[in-house]
């Protein structure tokens, strides 16, 4: 599976019928085209770090904007 | 050394927060707090592992509060930047149990260190509203609590601190009944709308709790709004 793919499971699970994965597209803002409130994005965050066993740092949390943004995050800690 | 089932009563390594403790003994003749349970009556339990206490935010020293009422266990703090201060301020607070949260950010370096302190059977509390709100009611309420209890897999101890309407009256804590959050959204893997319910019937018991704590003291909501 791709990066992007499984941060779309990720997104399935902590979302549950919220967000369409299916429709989810790199471009997409994660505050205004999925509506993620900081909450929202702890909870991905914590759903990401288990799936890809790695950590963020509270210094990537201003660089992740979009959906693009945060695989280029997971990649550059893979 | 004395050793208590809560870990030793004194441990060189807990010093700092251990002196604290000893401080807020003596702030105990100033609230001679008195715990109450969830139906009004004297609280006779004891909270004896893991645990996420989220409690209101009435006054400042609220945790000194918190600590006088709970003097058996240590309790960690999520304190913001301005609390912590910098330097010795910052390095003291540390040691008595303060974590620094940044209130404006998803601060994930504060959530997992929270997880580490409850994992290992300590108690952290949070202070849902983010900040000091006088009026006792609950103009914010932020999931973070049931986010980091659900993570590290601890209950929810919903904790409301009366507000003295007279200074020679005794501080009220009522403590509300251990809210387990997986036992009551029944998933292994909560989604979002199941924290925003949580933290919904979180925030109904917190006011249930005020309301069993303006009886105690006396208080008619109704009145509080003339």
């Amino acid at each position: 599976m791709t990066t992007i793919e499984r941060m779309k499971t990720v997104l399935e699970s902590v979302f549950d019928g919220e967000i369409d994965p299916a429709t989810v597209k790199e471009t997409d803002n994660l505050r205004d085209d999925l509506e993620m409130n900081s909450i929202a994005m702890l909870y991905m965050v914590m759903g990401l770090e288990e799936e890809f066993g790695i950590k963020f740092e509270n210094s990537d949390f201003p660089t992740m904007n979009t959906v693009a943004d945060v695989i280029s995050c997971i990649e550059a800690k893979l | 050394m004395k050793t208590s089932k809560y870990g030793k009563v004194f441990d060189i390594r807990h010093f700092p927060m251990d002196m604290g403790r000893f401080v807020c003994n003596i702030f105990r003749l100033w609230f001679r707090p008195k715990k109450l349970d969830a139906k009004g009556n004297k609280y006779k339990g004891k909270i004896k592992s893991g645990a996420v206490m989220i409690s209101n935010h009435i006054a400042m020293l609220d945790p000194v509060a918190l600590i006088s009422a709970f003097l058996y266990r240590r309790i960690f703090f999520f304190a913001s930047e301005v609390v912590m201060g910098r330097g010795l301020s910052s390095a003291l607070m540390r040691g008595m149990g303060c974590i620094k949260i940044d209130r404006n950010i998803a601060d994930m370096e504060a959530i997992r260190t929270g997880c580490e302190i409850v994992k290992k059977g300590h108690i952290l509390a949070i202070f849902a509203q983010g900040q000091i709100q006088r009026s006792g009611n609950f103009e914010t309420f932020k999931a973070g609590g049931v986010l980091l209890a659900i993570k590290a897999g601890v209950p929810i101890i919903p904790v409301y601190i009366s507000q003295k309407q007279h200074w020679w009256e005794r501080k009220i804590i009522v403590v509300g009944d251990s809210f387990d959050c997986k036992a009551r959204c029944q998933k292994k893997f909560p989604s979002m709308q199941d924290i925003d319910a949580l933290t919904a019937d979180l925030l109904s018991e917190m006011k249930n709790l005020k309301a069993v704590c303006e009886k105690a003291q006396g208080i008619n909501s109704e009145d509080l709004g003339k």
